[in-house]
């Protein structure tokens, strides 16, 4: 299939389509310089991880059935986010898993359901996306889509497309930056603890930017960054590859 | 958002606040991670080998019933004596009567989690005898009156400093900084319980079925001289730590030193099949297994089946973010770590003493990625969250909380009303576009953290109003 | 069949009626059989790859040519670590011609093994403790980790490579396999069906004995011995 011809669903994600809308808007230009036509679905939500990590998976049923409705019948699925992609793809078939008549409607979604960067390398085959970017730039491996989908040569690829960029791998840069959802806030102290050490390891490598495919992560590390004061902050790779818009680090 | 008992908050706040346990953490841990990769690295085919591991255990839980009994009956026929424990009580009994029956004064131990989880050593001491760790790590846990922090490396949270001091105060050593000293300091002391005790007790690392041989791991001898020295040896094994077969050990042993402190082996490797046999000048003249079940067979029913495969090699505690900021300690229960996080509610079923454990985790999986027999850790902590709402023991402010979240994920007109609330908010406490303070319970964020604005439109509203026509393929 | 017992094996049988089909299943994604090795990459002389692995662990490895080349290495050993009294397995066990005579030679006193079936148990190991070398043989070797294996039988005592700080141990090249698993092969070969019933220790030695409890740092000869020599007689 022609990439011209091909229909592309966003699902923008809760905190991406609430507090960083220019990600999913960034997300959306790359795939259309990918040369697919994005489309969105209409009354999206969250995927659900929130309640499913808690352990409500009652709650978690009831907004993964309203997704499988909301999301029927409309191609490829892709998100800015390695976590959402992971809980759709892995997780909702852990809540149907028995209840026959979703089953079905749950591993045809899980098959169309893909991650930012995996869509962009390993589906449209796209690894220039025109991107420039000077200076040092630096990776976080969020969790989820590095354990769960096994994300983490994709970004890698994207970014060394990107014109003018030099990479510099961070020590523990698959080290957990101590988000975990609500455990960022139930268990803040360790939270705390975790996030400062990654701030460190991210700011020894002398970059001017970090890069992460999660903005639950970036949303962590740039709120210790912050606090702290030092000069980085922590870009969505969607936001970095799209070219960063004025307001984007202003909202960190 | 208190869901855990204070005692936890207050060991979290303790072990993150305390630079010296934080460096002696970050050395040993590190130096596990290191020396565990590149042992893996070197392997030819490291990935076949866990496999392989992984459905040896598995089938030694398959049928662990006709594998324990076919363990049992070679131990009776080499002249061994196999007790059945169902619980701690029944394990310690055994051992007490057998240690009055055959007037046991002093005992030397190995390491034994197993003892620990049945509180032997104490049951012991109050007959009067005398129990001598001789692991150096459990030694000078023993010696301070504390728990091991590491399963592995029970005294990872003390400095060479911190345990000088412990001996100079407690064993009259000279003062002196030189771990060799320290260390000889208690061979010399450990060596004379080991030439006279009259019994020794050790834990076993598997259980052979092929052969009646139980397998005790160790690097500093402590398990050779505990089963060869004292003429009775008791070794206690909790019973999912089998391998159907010799060849079965060989693989697992490709494994387990590996993945705990990246050895190709540690320094011994004992096979224990049964008492010393007729010729043989040394050894022990009794030999007694204790089968320690305490719940095992419970959970081999259940969802979490798969956490009994585990074979105690450390390498999830080593490699866990919460484990390298906290220690044992931090969690407050003998098995901790990833997978003490998943025995220990299970052991002890969920309550307000276990059910924060599964919460300490930001569920990252590095456990998972590093476990030699591939143990879904994440999944079960996941069971563990839902079987404790399930059971109506989360806390009911939290349901309250995820209730009213999932509301407002349930119908878009909420959705978009919560996101336009929490922008209104968090605008008027914004400072130059930043959060500095949030209201309880989130002001836990904004201890050490900055918070985000919402965005005043959201992206969907953004592109509503950009396409006023969508395309349905 | 004690109550316990019973009733272990009851919820034992209850539990994988319910869990039985997926632990098998688990089981059944890898079958045997198991792989035996190499493990890590071969180099092609064995004895050069015990001795590399053996050395970096601390320990000692002589390759000696044939039994005289081999005793002259014991002999400097004995003399260099000022024995008068060694702790041995029976000499006609240990394989190497001659060692009874150097033995003699050097004035050195067998330590008595026997500590089972003595009137003072005690006693008979309080005797063994000041004995500064302790002499085996070795059944088998292991090239990949720099192993030696040693199984207790009549003449074969568990202490001599345990209870002295230095332990020399006399290894016929031909008893080096690549891999765990070849050097049990060798050993069934050697012990046949009595391997586990009639020997009621096996130990795989890997190196001095150590701790790294104390901040870190590795001390040999913790509770075992502290050096490890292993003699091997390649002709």
């Amino acid at each position: 299939m022609a990439n011209q011809q091909r229909l592309v669903a966003l699902f923008p994600t809760c905190i991406v389509d609430m507090i960083y809308p220019e990600i999913a808007e960034a997300t959306a230009m790359l795939l259309e310089r990918a040369g697919v036509t994005v489309v969105v679905p209409p009354g999206q939500t969250c995927c659900g991880q929130v309640a499913f990590n808690s352990g409500e998976w009652r709650d978690a049923a009831s907004i993964a059935r309203r997704n499988l409705k909301v999301l029927c019948g409309w191609g490829d699925v892709v998100m800015p986010s390695g976590s959402c992609a992971a809980m759709i793809r892995h997780s909702y078939a852990q809540l149907f898993r028995n209840d026959p008549s979703l089953l079905a409607a749950t591993h045809e979604l899980a098959a169309r359901t893909y991650e930012l960067t995996e869509y962009l390398v390993d589906i449209l085959g796209v690894t220039d996306l025109g991107a420039r970017f000077n200076g040092r730039i630096t990776i976080h491996d969020a969790c989820h889509g590095l354990r769960g989908l096994g994300l983490a040569r994709q970004l890698r690829l994207l970014l060394a497309n990107v014109a003018g960029a030099q990479i510099v791998e961070a020590p523990e840069h698959d080290r957990c930056c101590g988000f975990g959802g609500l455990f960022s806030v139930k268990q803040s102290t360790i939270s705390s603890a975790m996030v400062a050490r990654k701030v460190e390891m991210l700011c020894a490598t002398g970059a001017d930017v970090a890069v992460t495919g999660d903005a639950s992560c970036m949303t962590q590390i740039n709120g210790r960054m912050s606090r702290l004061g030092v000069p980085m902050r922590v870009l969505h790779i969607a936001q970095l590859l799209a070219g960063t818009p004025k307001g984007a680090l202003q909202n960190t | 958002m208190a869901a855990a008992p204070v005692h936890f908050y207050e060991r979290v706040n303790r072990a993150v606040n305390d630079p010296r346990l934080q460096r002696a953490l970050d050395k040993a841990t590190g130096h596990f991670i290191l020396m565990r990769r590149q042992a893996l690295e070197e392997m030819l085919d490291p990935d076949v080998v866990r496999d392989r591991a992984r459905a040896i255990r598995a089938e030694a839980l398959a049928h662990l019933d006709e594998y324990l009994e076919q363990l049992a009956a070679n131990i009776e026929a080499h002249g061994g004596h196999v007790h059945w424990a169902s619980d701690g009580a029944s394990a310690r009994q055994y051992i007490v009567d057998l240690a009055r029956a055959r007037n046991v004064r002093t005992i030397v131990k190995s390491k034994s989690m197993a003892s620990e989880e049945i509180s032997l050593n104490a049951a012991l001491e109050a007959q009067g005898i005398h129990v001598f760790e001789t692991d150096l790590g459990e030694y000078v846990i023993q010696l301070a009156g504390e728990t091991p922090s590491h399963f592995v490396a029970p005294i990872i949270h003390k400095t060479t400093d911190q345990v000088a001091e412990l001996f100079v105060q407690k064993l009259q050593m000279p003062p002196t900084d030189d771990a060799q000293a320290i260390a000889q300091t208690a061979r010399r002391r450990l060596r004379q319980a080991f030439l006279t005790a009259d019994m020794g007790i050790s834990g076993v690392n598997f259980g052979v079925a092929e052969t009646g041989t139980v397998v005790i791991v160790t690097n500093e001898g402590n398990g050779r001289l505990t089963t060869s020295t004292p003429r009775i040896h008791v070794a206690l094994m909790g019973i999912e730590r089998l391998v159907p077969t010799v060849d079965d050990l060989l693989v697992m042993l490709q494994l387990l030193a590996r993945s705990a402190t990246g050895q190709r082996l540690s320094a011994y490797t004992t096979l224990v099949t049964g008492p010393a046999r007729p010729g043989e000048p040394d050894g022990p003249e009794e030999f007694h297994l204790v089968l320690l079940d305490n719940g095992r067979s419970r959970i081999l029913g259940t969802d979490y089946a798969e956490a009994l495969l585990c074979i105690r090699c450390g390498a999830c505690l080593n490699h866990c973010p919460i484990f390298q900021e906290i220690s044992g300690h931090g969690y407050g229960a003998l098995y901790s770590g990833p997978i003490g996080a998943v025995l220990t509610p299970l052991f002890q079923g969920i309550n307000e003493d276990t059910r924060y454990l599964p919460q300490a985790s930001s569920l990252c999986g590095a456990c998972k990625e590093v476990c030699p027999v591939r143990i879904d850790i994440p999944r079960m902590l996941l069971q563990l969250r839902h079987d404790t709402v399930k059971q109506g023991k989360a806390p009911a402010m939290e349901r309250l909380q995820l209730a009213l979240w999932r509301l407002a994920m349930s119908s878009p007109g909420l959705y978009a009303l919560g996101g336009k609330i929490a922008h209104w908010t968090l605008s008027r406490l914004a400072r130059h576009g930043r959060v500095r303070r949030l209201p309880p319970p989130l002001n836990a964020w904004t201890k050490s953290r900055d918070f985000p604005v919402f965005a005043p439109r959201s992206f969907q509203e953004r592109w509503a109003a950009r396409h006023s026509e969508q395309q349905k393929n | 069949m004690s109550g316990e017992r019973k009733q272990i094996l009851q919820q034992l049988r209850a539990s994988l009626r319910a869990q039985g089909q997926q632990l098998r299943k688990m089981a059944e994604q890898t079958p045997g059989p198991n792989p035996t090795g190499p493990f890590v990459a071969p180099q092609p002389d064995l004895t050069a790859q015990f001795r590399a692995q053996l050395t970096a662990l601390k320990g000692q490895a002589y390759l000696c040519p044939d039994h005289d080349a081999a005793l002259a290495t014991m002999r400097e050993l004995l003399i260099s670590h000022e024995a008068q009294q060694v702790l041995a397995w029976g000499l006609a066990v240990i394989p190497l011609a001659g060692l009874d005579q150097l033995l003699r030679e050097l004035h050195l006193t067998l330590a008595p093994p026997q500590i089972l079936g003595t009137a003072d148990h005690a006693a008979a190991l309080a005797r063994l403790d000041p004995v500064p070398v302790g002499i085996s043989g070795a059944d088998a070797a292991v090239a990949e980790s720099g192993t030696i294996i040693v199984v207790s039988g009549p003449a074969q005592g568990r202490l001599a490579s345990l209870l002295p700080p230095v332990h020399i141990a006399v290894l016929p090249h031909e008893r080096i396999a690549r891999s765990l698993p070849d050097a049990f092969a060798l050993l069934r070969q050697r012990y046949g069906d009595t391997l586990f019933r009639d020997h009621s220790n096996i130990t795989l030695i890997t190196g001095p004995s150590r701790t790294a409890d104390i901040g870190g740092e590795v001390v040999l000869g913790m509770h075992g011995p502290a050096e490890v020599h292993v003699i091997i007689i390649q002709g």
